[in-house]
C-alpha cells in the first residue's frame, strides 16, 4: 500500500482543495470539475483527500458499500438469502480511480467470471460504478474519455443508480458518487452535458510565486524521502482538516441561508446570464456548504463571493467573441452586484 | 559566454557526452527520475543508446519493450484463456505491466501509442499495487513530421530527455573503456544509496530557473534536483557540485523550455519579458543575486543557451516553441487514438469478413450454459470439465462505426477583403467546433497569403487553442492557392492514415496570383492551382468551394470544377451560413 502525499500539504492550490472539502460536506451539490495545467498537484489532491475524510459506517463485506440505514433490498449482495449478516464496521469513505482506458465491463460490473465456470451462476461482479458508492469517483483527463463511457456515466450520476442489463444478467444497484473529473481544455473540450453535471469547477494553475513553488517542490522531496515521516509531519494538521469536516457535516444542516442571501445569488446569476435555476441553486449550497467549513451559522455576502467562481464559471454561455476568461467575468460581475471584496 | 563555448556545448560530442551522462544517471535510479524521453529517429544511434543503458542497468533489471499496438487484456492481465479452458476454472495471468514491475519499459515510437496504453502505463509510474516502472521512451518523429508527439501527462513524468536526432553514427562513439567506467559510476551511486535528502540550498535556483525557461510543471524542477543528487552519486560524493547542477538542467530543464530569458545583459538589468517574482514580495524572496549561491541561476541560463541549437533558440526567443513541444502538441495524439477504429464492445457474431472474434465475450456468454451442456452430453462426471462451446455464443468486436471528420479550411487570406474573409472563416471555425462537442469531428485551418500557404491551425478539436491560434492570424499578400489546395490535401492524406474522414472547405475567389514556386503571375498561379485541384480530385476528397468575391467569378467555378467539389457563391459569406453549409457534407462524410 502506498502512501498518499498528505492532503494538509500540498501548497498553493487552496481553491481546488476547498472545493474538494465543500463536495464531502454536501455531496449533492455534485461533483469538482478540475481543469488545468500537468503537474499541479490534481491528483495528488485527489488521491489525498481520502485521507481527512471521515470514515463512514457501512455494511460489513457487502462490496455496495451499503449504509446500515439503507434497507436490504436496494443492495444485490444483502439481499441474498445467505447475506444474513447486519454488522456494521467503520471503513474509509471510497476514493475510486476510473483510468482513462476502463472498458465499460470494469466500470460498470460484469458477469462474475469465475463462478460461472465453476459453478455454473449467473452472479454479478460489480465495478468501479459500486466501489465508489457513497464516496469519490475521480476521472483524469475526463475530457478524452471514450464517448460511450460519458453516457453511461451521465446516467448513472442523474439517477444515482447503476442499471445493468447484459450477459443475461438484471442488477441495479444505488450508486450515488461525487464525480470529480480532471482536465486541460487545450487537449480537448467538455461536452457541454457532461460539464453540466459538475457542480463547482476550478481552475488551477501552477504557482505565479517562487516561494509557493519553492515550497511545493521542497515538499514533494521531503515526502519522497521519507514518507512516514513526512506524513507523521502532517499528522496533526490532517487530522484537524477531517475533523473541521466533520464538524461542518454535523452543522450543515442548520447553517441559515437568509432571504437577502438568496436574492444576491439570483442577482449575481442574472447579471450573468447563466441559463437555469441550476447555477442560483448551486450557489446557494456551496455558500452554505463553506458557512458550515468557517463554523458560520449563516450564509453572508462574502461566501458568496468567495464561491461564485467556482460555483459559476463553467456555466457561463459560450461566447467566442469574448475573449476574456470566464473567470475573470465572474469576477466583474460578483464586483457588480456584491460589491469589492 | 563565449561564442566558441556555445558552439561547443551545441556540439555533437557535447550532446553525445550528455546522452550517456543522461544514461547513467536514469540507470543509477530509474524509478526516482520517472523515466527518460529519447527524441530520435530509428537508427544506428538510438540503438547504440540503448543497448548502452541496457549494460548499465545490468542483467537483473533488462529493459521491458511493450510495443505500440499491445492489447489492454496483456497490458494489464486477466482470463489465461488456455490455461482457463484445460482447468475449466478460470486461470488469470498477469499483465505486462505488473511483470514489469520493479524495471523498466521500452516504448519505442511513443507517438504511436494508443492513448489508453499511455494513461495505463502513466499509472504504472505512478505506482500500483504491483509496485512502480520506470519507462524509457522514443519519440521517433522526424523534423517536419506534423503528427503529434506524446501526451503531456507521460512526458512529463518521464525525468530526462535526450535528443540524438542530430547525431550521427560517426558522432557515437563509446569505447569498451568508457563504458567500464560508466558501469562503475552507476554501481557506485547505486550502492551509495540515492534517498538522501536532496539539495535544499539550490531549490529556489531551480525552481526559479524552470520559471524563467517557460517550464510550468512543478515536476521539472524536482526531477532537476534529483538528476543533481544522482550525478553527484556517480561520482562518489554525498554533496552535490554545482557542475552537477549544470548537467543536471541540461539533461532535465533545457530541453523542455519554452522561452528563453533574453541574452546576456549587465549583471543589473534583468530582462523586462522574463516571468519575475512580483516586486511587491519580501526582501528575503530568493533572488539569484542575493542568494548563497550568487547568481546561479544566471549562469545556468548561459549555460541552458549555449547546449540548445540555434534554430531553436530562434524560436524559444520568438516565442513559438511552445506549440511545437509544449503543451498543445500532444493534443491530436490523445484525440487520434481514441478514434482509430477502436473496438469497444462486442455483440454475437461469427468471426468472419474481418470481424475479430472477442474471446473473453465469447466465454462470458459461454459460461452460465457449462453445467447444463455438460448434463445433456452425458460427460457432467468428466474430472477435467471441458468448455462446451455453441455457435450462439460466440461474440466479435464491435467498432466505432461513424468515423470522425476532419474539416480543414483553405481559407484566401490575401488581398483587401483579406481581413473580413478572414473574419468569417474565424467565426466559422468556431462555429463548428462549437456544434461538434458531441460528433468530436476535428477541424485545422490553411492561410492562403505571402509566397507559401502555411497550416496555421493543425487538425483539432480544442475550442480554446484554435481561438487562441486564430486571434493572431494576419491577413494580406499574394495568393499563393496551389500552394494552400497541396497543404490541404496533405492534412488530408494524414487524416486518412488516421482513419479520419477529411473534407476541404476551400474559402477564395479564385483569383491565384503566386505560382507553385512562390513566383508572382496570374497565368502560371492559375495553372498550378488548376493542377492542384485536379490532384484532390484524383483523391475523391469531399471539398466545398466558397466563392468569396462581390460577384460569383468564373475562377473560383473553375477551380471547383477542377476539384470535384461543390460550388457555393457566397459572396457576404457569413459564419452561420459557411457553417451550415458545411455541416451538410459532414454529415455524407460521415455515413457514406
Amino acid at each position: 500500500m502506498q502512501l498518499n502525499f498528505p492532503f494538509a500539504a500540498i501548497a498553493g492550490q487552496d481553491e481546488m482543495c476547498r472545493a474538494l472539502m465543500i463536495a464531502a460536506i454536501d455531496p449533492a451539490i455534485g461533483g469538482v470539475m478540475v481543469f488545468g495545467d500537468r503537474g499541479t498537484g490534481k491528483s495528488t489532491a485527489v488521491r489525498g483527500l481520502a485521507d481527512v475524510l471521515p470514515p463512514m459506517q457501512a455494511i460489513a463485506n457487502c462490496p455496495y458499500n451499503r449504509a446500515p440505514e439503507a434497507t436490504a433490498q436496494s443492495c444485490p449482495h444483502c439481499a441474498r438469502d445467505d447475506a444474513t449478516s447486519e454488522a456494521v464496521e467503520t471503513r474509509p469513505v471510497p476514493v475510486v480511480d476510473l483510468p482513462l482506458g476502463a472498458t465499460e465491463d470494469r466500470v460498470v460490473g460484469a458477469l462474475d467470471i469465475e463462478r460461472a465456470l465453476t459453478r455454473g451462476e449467473k452472479a454479478f461482479e460489480p465495478g468501479l460504478l459500486a466501489r465508489a458508492h457513497r464516496g469519490f469517483l475521480y476521472i483524469d483527463e475526463i475530457n478524452l474519455l471514450e464517448d460511450h463511457l460519458v453516457d453511461l456515466l451521465l446516467d448513472v450520476a442523474a439517477s444515482g443508480e447503476n442499471i445493468v442489463e447484459r450477459e443475461g444478467i438484471s442488477v441495479r444497484h444505488p450508486a450515488r458518487f461525487v464525480l470529480i473529473g480532471s482536465g486541460n481544455p487545450e487537449e480537448g473540450e467538455l461536452r457541454p452535458q457532461l460539464l453540466d453535471r459538475f457542480g463547482l469547477s476550478v481552475e488551477v494553475t501552477t504557482p505565479k510565486d517562487i516561494e509557493t513553488r519553492v515550497e511545493v517542490v521542497k515538499r514533494r522531496a521531503a515526502f519522497e524521502a521519507d514518507p512516514k515521516g513526512f506524513a507523521a509531519q502532517w499528522s496533526a494538521e490532517t487530522g484537524r482538516l477531517s475533523d473541521q469536516i466533520a464538524a461542518a457535516r454535523a452543522r450543515h444542516a442548520d447553517v441559515a441561508v437568509s432571504d437577502a442571501a438568496l436574492t444576491k445569488a439570483a442577482e449575481l446569476c442574472m447579471a450573468l446570464g447563466t441559463d437555469g435555476l441550476r447555477g442560483e441553486l448551486t450557489l446557494a449550497r456551496t455558500a452554505k456548504a463553506l458557512a458550515a467549513l468557517e463554523g458560520a451559522s449563516e450564509v453572508t455576502t462574502d461566501h458568496l463571493r468567495q464561491v461564485a467562481p467556482t460555483a459559476l464559471r463553467h456555466r457561463l454561455r459560450r461566447d467566442p467573441l469574448d475573449e476574456a476568461g470566464s473567470t475573470a467575468r465572474v469576477a466583474r460581475a460578483v464586483e457588480a452586484t456584491l460589491g469589492a471584496g | 559566454m563565449t561564442a566558441d563555448a556555445a558552439t561547443e556545448a551545441a556540439s555533437p560530442e557535447a550532446v553525445w557526452a550528455r546522452a550517456l551522462s543522461a544514461a547513467e544517471v536514469f540507470a543509477a535510479a530509474p524509478f526516482a527520475i520517472g523515466g527518460i524521453l529519447v527524441r530520435a529517429p530509428a537508427g544506428p544511434v538510438v540503438t547504440l543508446w540503448i543497448d548502452t543503458l541496457n549494460v548499465l542497468l545490468g542483467d537483473e533489471r533488462p529493459l521491458r519493450p511493450i510495443p505500440a499496438h499491445i492489447s489492454e487484456d496483456r497490458l494489464l492481465g486477466g482470463l489465461d484463456l488456455t490455461a482457463t479452458l484445460a482447468a475449466g476454472r478460470p486461470v488469470m495471468e498477469p499483465g505486462v505491466l505488473a511483470e514489469a514491475a520493479g524495471g523498466t519499459v521500452l516504448l519505442r515510437g511513443i507517438e504511436r501509442f494508443p492513448r489508453a496504453t499511455i494513461a495505463h502505463i502513466t499509472a504504472a509510474i505512478d505506482g500500483t499495487d504491483a509496485g512502480s516502472i520506470a519507462a524509457l521512451a522514443i519519440d521517433e518523429r522526424r523534423e517536419g513530421d506534423e503528427e503529434a508527439g506524446p501526451p503531456v501527462a507521460l512526458t512529463d513524468r518521464l525525468g530526462l530527455v535526450v535528443d540524438l536526432s542530430a547525431l550521427s553514427i560517426r558522432d557515437a562513439r563509446l569505447g569498451q573503456d568508457r563504458l567500464a567506467a560508466m558501469r562503475r559510476r552507476v554501481k557506485q551511486a547505486r550502492a551509495a544509496g540515492l534517498l538522501r535528502p536532496l539539495a535544499h540550498a539550490h531549490v529556489p535556483d531551480i525552481v526559479r530557473l524552470a520559471m524563467m525557461l517557460g517550464i510550468d510543471s512543478l515536476r521539472a524542477p524536482y526531477h532537476c534536483l534529483r538528476a543533481a543528487a544522482v550525478l553527484a552519486a556517480c561520482d562518489g560524493r554525498s554533496e552535490v557540485a554545482e557542475a552537477d547542477i549544470t548537467s543536471a538542467v541540461l539533461m532535465t530543464l533545457a530541453p523542455r523550455a519554452t522561452q528563453m530569458p533574453a541574452p546576456d545583459e549587465p549583471e543589473d538589468a534583468e530582462p523586462d519579458d522574463a516571468p519575475e517574482p512580483p516586486p511587491d514580495q519580501p526582501p528575503d524572496a530568493p533572488q539569484a543575486d542575493d542568494n548563497s549561491s550568487d547568481g546561479l541561476a544566471d549562469r545556468l541560463v548561459a549555460a541552458v543557451r549555449a547546449s540548445l541549437p540555434a534554430n531553436l533558440l530562434a524560436e524559444l526567443a520568438a516565442g513559438l516553441a511552445a506549440d511545437a513541444r509544449g503543451a498543445s502538441g500532444p493534443a491530436g495524439a490523445g484525440i487520434k487514438s481514441l478514434q482509430r477504429g477502436r473496438a469497444f464492445a462486442s455483440r454475437p457474431g461469427l468471426p468472419r469478413g474481418g470481424a475479430r472474434l472477442n474471446l473473453i465475450d465469447t466465454l462470458r456468454a459461454a459460461a452460465p450454459w457449462q453445467p447444463l451442456r455438460r448434463d445433456a452430453s452425458g460427460d457432467g462426471d468428466s474430472p477435467v470439465p471441458q468448455l462446451k462451446l455453441a455457435k450462439s455464443d460466440l461474440r466479435i468486436y464491435r467498432r466505432r462505426d461513424t468515423s470522425e471528420t476532419l474539416a480543414i479550411f483553405v481559407v484566401d487570406a490575401s488581398g483587401s477583403s483579406a481581413a473580413e474573409r478572414l473574419a468569417e472563416a474565424k467565426g466559422a471555425v468556431e462555429l463548428l467546433l462549437g456544434q461538434t462537442y458531441a460528433r468530436r469531428d476535428q477541424v485545422a485551418l490553411v492561410a492562403v497569403r505571402g509566397t507559401e500557404a502555411q497550416v496555421l491551425l493543425p487538425p483539432t478539436r480544442s475550442l480554446t487553442r484554435a481561438k487562441r491560434l486564430l486571434a493572431g492570424l494576419p491577413g494580406g499578400g499574394g495568393t499563393p492557392l496551389a500552394s494552400g489546395l497541396e497543404a490541404g490535401l496533405q492534412l488530408a492524406a494524414m487524416a486518412k492514415r488516421r482513419g479520419q474522414s477529411p473534407m476541404m472547405i476551400a474559402l477564395t475567389d479564385g483569383q491565384a496570383n503566386i505560382d507553385r514556386t512562390g513566383q508572382p503571375g496570374r497565368p502560371a498561379a492559375f495553372a498550378d492551382a488548376i493542377a492542384a485541384a485536379r490532384g484532390i480530385r484524383g483523391t475523391r476528397l469531399s471539398a466545398i468551394v466558397i466563392d468569396t468575391s462581390q460577384r460569383p467569378q468564373p475562377r473560383a467555378r473553375e477551380i471547383a470544377d477542377a476539384m470535384g467539389a461543390r460550388y457555393l457563391p457566397l459572396p457576404r459569406a457569413d459564419a452561420a451560413g459557411v457553417a451550415a453549409a458545411v455541416g451538410g457534407i459532414a454529415e455524407s462524410v460521415a455515413r457514406p
